[in-house]
């Protein structure tokens, strides 16, 4: 086979087929002999101690298997009351409107619901603290810990993690200034919007060893939530994977395992525990509120010379596990472009409300609607346009980064000229009225950094000429299907003849969360790696099978050649063979290895991507319509195209949806006011136009064949996109999301249009 | 619970089962037939992942009891392939890219069918508005309007 | 979830018999409204009765009267259209609920009992000037429309009484009619909003007119003041204003998650002024008006 068979090839998922037939197996789809049905019991409160759970009638009804309660969590070395982890169940205090308080499992769900209704919890309703500016006041209720064993010694606050960051000097940044806009931008609560809800399935072998299925991105950093929260040894944890019906981050590590566990310990029988819409929206782990206050200055040629910000992150109930929120606003806002002085100050916030969680590229699309709304602003002032503007203040190869790093090569010019010269960005007039519509279209940039995760890969032979992975890696919507092709390129192989084994974390290596841009570069490099051992010991054993020298043969299909004659040749399948007799065996089986990870740094492969948005907006409505969506992205390498642009193309759809629509309301008693899919809106295929893709690849560092992380890059801008292209479109500024008909509606009504 | 004796046309087959009257089709699909295809995303009819094909008609099997589709045609994901062929809109889909997580996609395939079934020649607005009733989170859309425009494009029996 | 008690009349009579013997009796239709709420806590249904295999209340004729069977599926009525002459306020109005999948489903009359104030097929057979066909098993009843909606979620239907069908003496081929609404996105959203006119010209002027409001008001209503602003008039804009603001005037609407009142009014307002002129011009476009 020639160099580059495989790579920049566009072919369909290697599960697409079975899954277009519907055999698929998510989480809610297990099924296992005498399964039972859990549900949980959710507090009403937001915030209330628990005096205590009458369980009794609920255990003794007919059909119910178990029932427990926060009295039920074994105690733990490591147990941290501020820690995500371990809100699964409430204890003393419920932290939560909806917060699970008690669980069942039943026979089936609507013995379960009848045993729930049986529950007699009495709660002492305490004050709940729902605003994030409130709960930072010095008078403030705080919300409520059960802290095990000695009282910490720290006062207790509502401050989840504070930090400042600083660089240059701020005073004269802003005095050379030739314009200074300051604004305050708001983002509410996001929920990722995956269509399967989260469902776990547990069950307790013998030797207390437990398999449980769930749908998680990180198979491992699920098995160790339950370690983490119950004190079972790890080796004794089986965590399989499933298909996985849409993540975005809000299935890392699971939520729910450690009840299912327990259940079916008690219980004595599989459990499954799959939440329903209603609970995904109130009990899960949307992505979290965040105020933004900006202040940028720049000179009349439009160069920046300062950015001051303050960034309140309402992290809910729990600590957010990938550390403070709005610390990861804060490097956002002055990490695309030069910034000679900033001082930004970042606050993370506890408040009674579900701990929340991370959504793809998180905090990010919160950042770029905060720092490309308030560029797109500078150029109107400045009378200059926007991509031109952010080419001139764009970070370049060696300047230092706003983590103090160097900043690698990247493909950010090349994505702002290929936009600047697109004719969604040139060709009509714009802004312009028609038709009693106002047309307006607006660009933004978003910056994500590729996610070197520690990985590894095992590869050996397969029966019948295939070759077989195993990564502790699960396969999110066609990872394993361009990780084939990284293999299959090196091997000399055709992709259909790799196979992958389900990850689950007996059987695979370490790996870390699939997300987080990370797949292909972390996991895809030690893919590679494992292939080039596998491929040498190939050649190694079939030069001796031909009686010649290592450089004399290729590989050749499924097959191993000598060059100069090819009839001369011996079968993958037959080097398996000679591998794997049951008794005398020629060879002795070989495994072959690969590993990356190590170090994080978290730019090594940053990816830029731009958006262009074009809209039709009813000034009478404020109805808002996107015409056009055009993204450009620094991808390195598409290892396959298609699976590239779906990426953006789905992730521009959620953008556009955090734009126009979604948000999670809550009333005034913490309460979650839109728990289903009417009123959590997210866009049909009626709401969205077409969407371009424009893959730019450049010499992408040091990814498997040059590639870079695509999942989150292309989330960053749309939103901000379509927010400016609104901007442009009715001359005034909204700087809340989402922006709902009647938010626009009201932005031209306060200006008397 | 009282439980009903259904006889049930399930992908030209009949089937029994004794399903009580609060039990959707959803529900005995999945859990009586092990017709895992259908899914329940939302439970109110909001997202269309539990679409099936009522008498060639698209509906959300969340919303319709079990004993209310006796002496109907139901058709799933699972009767839609003949073999080990796939049907042409499933062929469609895994070619275009017009699937990512596979959640959305039996429902959606069957609301394609059914489109195509009244409307052989769909304009890109036309299929939009027939698959709005469908919410997918991973494509963004763009792949799956490109595939049912293939489909339509080939032409043949749907 | 409560034990469910079911039952699957053959018969119109059979029906009613069970209704009126039964407390808690709950008619069973396309079930898209009363099938997501039965797991509900304040659910009421304990007994279903299914209206499936009452072939009678499915049919639609036009023998003077457009006459619509109560389960009629606004699917089965869309594709009934131009057969049947439906008016373009009601198309409009049964176009936009839900998704396919939805419509292949829900019914008209399920559309009226379910009695959201959002009703999308209710503001449009008020301005239609429907009547409702009440059935119990004493006999039938009819009704103006106006008179059928009580309150939010409440109708005139008494203990063991039936919806059958629905009446539209509205004459396509002399009367423009016309549904508007607000959502925020394209499909699949509640009306925010909403207005339907009707109305009849002869030489360009409005000698017949109706206006009725959704989602503004505890139940669809009709606006008589603001209709009547339209008689005698050729639809010139500052008239159209006026009744735009008469139909504010009429309506009464709150805030809630999904719209403000006063972002409300300022709808009813645009979608009063859409209104009005699209049904004009269909009217003035009616074979008869030309005359």
């Amino acid at each position: 086979m020639s160099r580059k068979q495989m790579i920049g090839v566009a072919r369909p998922m290697s599960d697409a087929a079975p899954k277009s037939r519907g055999e698929a197996r998510f989480a809610a789809d297990i099924q296992l002999p005498n399964l039972a049905v859990a549900k949980l019991l959710p507090s009403p409160h937001a915030h209330a101690e628990i005096l205590s759970i009458d369980v009794s009638a609920a255990e003794t009804m007919r059909g119910v298997f178990a029932v427990i309660t926060g009295n039920d969590i074994p105690a733990v070395e490591g147990y941290d009351p501020y820690d995500h982890a371990h809100g699964f169940l409430a204890r003393r205090f419920a932290v939560f409107v909806g917060q699970p308080v008690a669980a069942i499992a039943a026979k089936d769900a609507e013995t379960a619901e009848q045993a729930l209704a049986a529950i007699r919890v009495e709660y002492r309703v305490l004050d709940a603290i729902l605003d994030s500016t409130l709960a930072m006041a010095p008078e403030s209720p705080v919300v409520s810990r059960d802290l095990a064993g000695e009282a910490r010694e720290e006062t207790i606050t509502n401050n989840a993690g504070d930090a400042e960051m600083a660089n240059g000097d701020l005073e004269e940044g802003f005095a050379s200034a030739d314009v200074v806009l300051e604004e305050t931008y708001e983002i509410p609560v996001l929920h990722q919007g995956y269509l399967e809800p989260h469902a776990v399935t547990a069950w307790w072998q013998r030797d207390n060893a437990v398999d449980v299925w769930e749908c998680v991105q990180s198979p491992f950093g699920a098995r160790d939530h339950i370690v983490q929260t119950l004190g079972i040894p790890g080796h004794k944890i089986t965590l399989h994977t499933t298909d996985i019906g849409g993540a975005f981050g809000g299935k890392d590590q699971g939520l729910f395992s450690p009840i299912a566990v327990l259940l079916a310990r008690k219980a004595e029988r599989p459990v499954r525990l799959a939440l329903t819409r209603a609970e995904e929206l109130t009990m899960a782990n949307p992505a979290p509120g965040t105020r933004i206050q900006l202040k940028v200055g720049a000179a009349a040629d439009g160069t920046i010379t300062a950015v001051e910000g303050k960034v309140c992150v309402d992290v809910g109930a729990f600590r957010t596990y990938w550390g403070p929120a709005s610390f990861s606003v804060c490097h956002m806002l002055v990490d695309k472009y030069r910034v000679p002085a900033f001082r930004l100050h970042a606050q993370d916030v506890f408040t009674n409300h579900v701990g929340f969680g991370s959504y793809r590229a998180p905090m990010a699309v919160q950042a770029a609607f905060a720092i490309e709304s308030m560029i797109d602003e500078l150029a109107g002032r400045l009378d200059m346009d926007p991509i031109v503007l952010r080419e001139r203040n764009l970070i370049a190869e060696g300047d230092v980064t706003s983590g103090g790093t160097s900043m690698p090569k990247h493909g950010g010019v090349s994505v702002l000229q290929s936009l600047l010269d697109h004719d969604a960005w040139s060709a009509s007039e714009s802004p312009r009225k028609q038709d009693g519509l106002c047309y307006g279209r607006g660009f933004a940039l978003g910056l994500w950094g590729s996610g070197r995760f520690p990985a590894a890969a095992i590869a050996r032979l397969e029966k019948g000429g295939y070759v077989r992975f195993t990564i502790g890696q699960v396969d999110l919507t066609g990872s394993y299907t361009s990780l084939a092709q990284i293999a299959a390129e090196e091997l000399g192989i055709s992709a259909d003849r790799i196979v992958f084994s389900r990850a689950d974390t007996s059987r695979a290596p370490f790996a870390s969360v699939s997300g987080g841009s990370s797949t292909i570069y972390s996991m895809g490099g030690a893919v590679h790696e494992a292939s080039k051992e596998l491929r040498e010991k190939i050649i190694e054993r079939a030069a001796l099978e031909l009686g010649v020298e290592r450089s004399d043969v290729r590989m050749d299909g499924a097959g191993v050649v000598v060059a100069a004659h090819p009839e001369k040749r011996v079968e993958l399948a037959a080097l398996y063979e000679a591998e794997t007799s049951l008794f005398y065996s020629k060879y002795e089986p070989f495994v072959a290895r690969g590993a990356k990870g190590g170090g994080v740094a978290r730019m090594s492969a940053p990816c830029f991507s731009g958006t262009i948005a074009e809209v039709a907006v009813d000034p009478a409505t404020g109805k808002v319509k996107v015409l056009r969506l055009v993204t450009a992205q620094d991808v390195g390498k598409a290892i396959n195209p298609m699976l590239v642009e779906g990426q953006i193309e789905g992730a521009a759809a959620q953008s556009v949806g955090a734009a126009l629509w979604e948000s999670v309301e809550y009333d005034e008693a913490g309460t979650v006011l839109n728990a289903d899919l009417l009123d959590y809106r997210m866009p049909t295929a009626g709401d969205l136009p077409e969407i371009e893709a424009i893959l730019i690849e450049e010499d992408g560092g040091d990814g498997p064949f040059g590639a870079k992380g695509v999942g989150e890059p292309p989330m960053i801008a749309p939103a901000a996109a379509v927010a400016n292209a609104i901007r442009d479109a009715i001359g005034e500024r909204i700087n809340h999301l989402p922006l709902t008909p009647e938010r626009v509606w009201l932005a031209q009504v306060k200006e008397g249009k | 619970m009282n439980r009903i004796e259904l006889k049930l046309d399930v992908n030209g087959r009949e089937r029994q089962v004794a399903a009580a009257p609060h039990q959707t089709l959803l529900e005995v699909l999945r859990d009586e037939l092990g017709l895992i295809g259908a899914k329940k995303g939302c439970g109110t009819g909001d997202c269309g992942a539990c679409t099936v094909l009522v008498d060639d008609q698209a509906m959300c099997s969340c919303l319709l009891l079990a004993v209310e589709a006796e002496g109907r045609q139901i058709t799933t994901i699972e009767g839609l392939a003949s073999g080990d062929d796939l049907h042409p809109v499933q062929r469609a889909f895994v070619e275009c890219g017009a699937l990512q997580c596979g959640f959305c996609t039996p429902g959606m395939v069957l609301s394609t069918v059914a489109l195509l079934r009244r409307s052989p020649n769909p304009s890109q607005a036309e299929i939009r508005d027939a698959l709005a009733g469908n919410l997918c989170r991973c494509t963004g859309y763009d792949k799956i309007v490109k595939a049912v425009l293939q489909v339509a494009k080939e032409g043949g029996h749907v | 979830m409560k034990r469910l008690d079911y039952y699957d009349p053959q018969s119109l009579n059979d029906c009613l018999e069970i209704l009126d013997a039964t407390p808690g009796a709950t008619p069973l239709a396309g079930g898209t409204d009363l099938i997501p709420r039965m797991g509900n806590e304040d659910s009421s249904a304990s007994t279903l009765v299914s209206l499936r295999r009452i072939g009678e209340l499915k049919e639609i004729s036009a023998n003077g009267a457009l006459a619509i069977g109560a389960t009629t599926t606004l699917a089965s009525l869309l594709r009934a259209a131009d057969e049947q002459s439906i008016p373009d306020a009601l198309c409009e109005a049964s176009s936009v609920v839900g998704s396919v999948q939805i419509r292949n489903a829900a019914t008209i009359g399920g559309n009226l009992c379910n009695a959201a104030p959002s009703a999308d097929t209710a503001p449009a057979l008020l301005a239609l000037d429907s009547s409702a066909v009440i059935t119990g098993r004493q006999g039938e009843r009819k009704l103006s429309l106006a008179e059928f909606f009580k309150g939010p979620g409440a109708t005139v239907l008494a203990p063991g009484e039936l919806l059958t069908q629905i009446e539209i003496p509205t004459d396509r081929s002399t009367w423009g009619s016309c549904y508007l609404r607000h959502t925020p996105r394209s499909r699949m959203d509640l009306a925010v909003a909403s207005v339907a006119v009707a109305m009849r010209v002869e030489g360009g002027r409005i000698t017949d007119a109706r206006i009725a409001l959704g989602a503004v008001t505890p139940t669809p209503i009709l606006t008589h003041e603001a209709a009547l602003r339209l008689i005698g008039q050729a639809c010139e804009l500052q008239v159209v204003d006026e009744v735009a603001a008469l139909a504010v005037a009429a309506s009464s609407p709150i805030d809630d998650v999904r719209a403000t009142a006063a972002y409300r009014r300022h709808l009813i307002e645009v979608l009063a002024k859409r209104a009005v002129l699209t049904a004009y011009a269909r009217a003035c476009a009616c074979k008869e008006a030309t005359s």
